[in-house]
């Protein structure tokens, strides 16, 4: 899961990446609205998580713009506590909503809720044959035996669940499963999928040539 | 006596009492005239028949004889419809004839039992005997009559009980008397004052009424408006009395009372807005502590990891240290408990010392301070204004260009000492001037790091309590200009 951070604290901003990462995401960020709205033009992250106050672009101004191009899920972080403000947020495309100070677990919370609805998902546990990923503790079984993955290796199962059916590309997969600043070199995704292999059987996930891969 | 406190009241009180004066001054006046010109027209008959008697007692002529007063001629009389002339039946006893008193005929019917005012008349010799009598004359003790007439003196108009009496000496020193029983005419001036106080009595209670109805009328406008004022203060400061159907005098007690709810908004407002603000300043460290140490915390780091999450921590609670002193320092201004110790101070000395503690800051961005300042002796707090120039120094700095300038100058004007700070930065937009003074506001209001938003806040309040003033203009093309003036 790719996510974009735009916050204009820079302490904030450093330990919302840093939580970010240790849950496996990977995670851009920008410290400004223009700068943000570029990113999240220009990428099609899995969730963005964006100050209300920003220099250059509020985040009002940035969801606007964004909302004619892309469905991105939008987690909006403000110090407006205000009804007022929350339901504009809400009203101007913001897919939640939190009001600083917030505790991280929730965050984390609201994020992974955010990602699941726009992947059409009501449920925490998504099922692929013998296979069992829960969103919540991000752990995966397989024929209800625990199977130990690592955050990257997860995220990529993750990804895949959530496209049950679909095939998804490499492009994708690079896209959402690194951040602007690692080298995507070509062959660290097929290391990847070998290894989930290895762990949860071969036929689960399936390549279909030239296209991508597929699970379900 | 304890005047009733309510306004209604004591109009209708004032009103009904003025009332009472007015009704009672006009009642006694008319029944005075009334009784005035009763009388007058009973004083004037007896004086026509006295008169009469005095010709008839000599008719010879002129000669010895005084007419009392001037009466009116005999055909007013008889016009009065009281003398009608009546001759049936003799007025005089036989004495008087054989006395040799003759009233001429159609005089008799002026006296005796059945004339209408029931008037007689005596004629009493100068050795007191009666010379002449009516009929229907009382019977006296002549000494009494010469007692009375030595008090009242001769042509005088007694009346005692219901009896009007005239008595008229005549120059052959006879005395004439002639009087009637008045009792028709007391009565008549009794029913009169009856009339008049039941009238009297009838307007002062239409009058009360209408009063009451004024007062009510008038006053309903001061009840409309206290209880919108009520409403007002009780629920929701934004709403205003109407003005519209209101009388100039409460209008303008509606103006004042609208223009002290809306100082009350303002105020009020002010309160919450700067609570909510304060709040808010607080919510951005508070959040940067709390996500940094739940990330730190989700699993074991390395002391590099650690570190930087605590030195995080360290900078957001200095945030948050500096912002509760801030406002403590208002909330002191606000209370006036904050201490102005004033001292004979060199604002030139003090320029200097604040240069030298902002010149690594300037030094950083290239920036040159340019000091233009010179002695002036001023009666302020050193520390105070210390921090009021450090601060618009460090603004100056701050949003300024690179290799930019600041230019600080002192001059003397009409007993005032201004400290003006001009930069070569962004400059304040003409419609931001206004606020810049204001709590928490910021020009950009996204900047969240550094300053709390309070620093201008508390330039002025500084400024202020030192009875100066703190102003800024937009320079052209780029750059502010604040000036100080305090007093020397």
């Amino acid at each position: 899961m790719r996510v974009l951070i735009i916050e204009d604290e820079p302490d904030l901003l450093k330990s919302l990446a840093r939580g970010l990462r240790d849950e496996g995401y990977a995670v851009d960020s920008s410290d400004n609205g223009e700068d943000g709205l570029f990113n999240a033009q220009s990428n099609d992250y899995d969730a963005i998580l964006m100050d209300v106050m920003l220099p250059k672009l509020d985040g009002w101004q940035i969801l606007e713009k964004l909302r004619k191009t892309k469905k991105t899920p939008v987690l909006m972080l403000t110090a407006r506590d205000q009804t007022k403000d929350r339901v504009r947020g809400l009203d101007s495309g913001a897919d939640d909503y939190l009001i600083k100070p917030f505790n991280l677990e929730e965050l984390l919370a609201r994020l992974r809720a955010i990602i699941r609805r726009s992947a059409n998902q009501t449920s925490n546990i998504l099922t692929i044959g013998d296979v069992a990923v829960n969103l919540a503790s991000r752990t995966i079984t397989h024929n209800k035996t625990p199977i130990e993955l690592t955050a990257r290796e997860y995220s990529l199962v993750e990804f895949l669940a959530l496209h049950k059916g679909e095939v998804v590309t490499r492009t994708q997969l690079y896209e959402h499963l690194f951040d602007e600043n690692e080298s995507s070199l070509s062959n660290l995704l097929d290391v990847h999928v070998s290894k989930i292999r290895k762990k949860l059987g071969s036929e689960f996930i399936a390549t279909r040539r030239g296209h991508g891969y597929c699970v379900g | 006596m304890k005047l009733p406190t309510s306004i209604k009241w004591r109009l209708q009180l004032w009103y009904g009492l003025i009332l009472i004066f007015v009704l009672s001054a006009l009642g006694i006046a008319a029944y005075s005239m009334q009784r005035a010109r009763t009388y007058h027209d009973i004083d004037d008959a007896l004086k026509l028949r006295v008169n009469i008697l005095t010709e008839a007692l000599h008719p010879n002529g002129q000669r010895g004889i005084r007419r009392l007063g001037n009466p009116p001629t005999r055909r007013q009389i008889l016009n009065d419809g009281n003398f009608l002339p009546r001759i049936e039946t003799p007025a005089l006893q036989g004495s008087l004839s054989e006395s040799g008193f003759q009233l001429r005929a159609q005089d008799e019917n002026l006296f005796g039992l059945d004339n209408p005012g029931n008037y007689y008349f005596l004629i009493i010799s100068r050795t007191e005997e009666i010379l002449a009598q009516s009929s229907n004359a009382p019977k006296i003790n002549t000494l009494a009559i010469f007692d009375t007439l030595r008090v009242k003196g001769p042509g005088a108009f007694i009346t005692s009980n219901t009896i009007r009496e005239t008595r008229f000496e005549t120059r052959s020193k006879e005395t004439i008397i002639v009087g009637r029983d008045i009792t028709p005419e007391l009565n008549r001036l009794t029913l009169n004052s009856i009339e008049l106080i039941s009238i009297g009595l009838i307007v002062l209670s239409l009058g009360l009424i209408g009063g009451w109805w004024i007062a009510d009328q008038s006053l309903k406008p001061i009840q409309d408006i206290s209880r919108t004022a009520g409403l007002i203060s009780a629920s929701d400061l934004s709403q205003r009395i109407i003005l519209s159907n209101t009388d100039r005098e409460l209008s303008y007690l509606a103006s004042i009372l609208n223009a002290t709810f809306a100082r009350l908004e303002i105020a009020f407002n002010q309160q919450k807005q700067f609570a909510y603000d304060a709040a808010h300043e607080l919510r951005t460290p508070v959040s940067i502590i709390l996500t940094q140490t739940q990330a730190a915390l989700k699993k074991d780091r390395t002391a590099e990891d650690y570190k930087e999450t605590i030195e995080a921590c360290l900078r957001a609670a200095q945030r948050m240290k500096r912002l509760i002193e801030s406002l403590l320092e208002l909330a002191r201004f606000d209370s006036g408990q904050e201490v102005i110790r004033k001292d004979k101070i060199n604002i030139n000395t003090l320029i200097n010392d604040c240069i030298d503690l902002v010149t690594p800051v300037a030094n950083e961005t290239r920036i040159i301070i340019k000091n233009n300042s010179s002695d002036v002796l001023i009666n302020a707090d050193y520390e105070k204004i210390s921090q009021v120039v450090i601060n618009l120094l460090m603004n100056a700095i701050q949003y300024n260009i690179f290799n930019g300038a600041v230019d600080i100058s002192t001059s003397v004007e009409n007993g005032l000492c201004l400290i003006e700070i001009k930069d070569t930065g962004i400059g304040i937009e003409e419609d931001k001037i206004d606020y810049i003074f204001e709590r928490f506001y910021r020009i950009d209001p996204s900047r969240k790091s550094g300053n709390s938003g309070l620093g201008l806040s508390i330039c002025r309040a500084i400024v202020t309590a030192h009875a100066g003033t703190i102003k800024v203009k937009k320079l052209i093309p780029n750059g502010s200009h604040f000036i100080i003036e305090l007093p020397q």
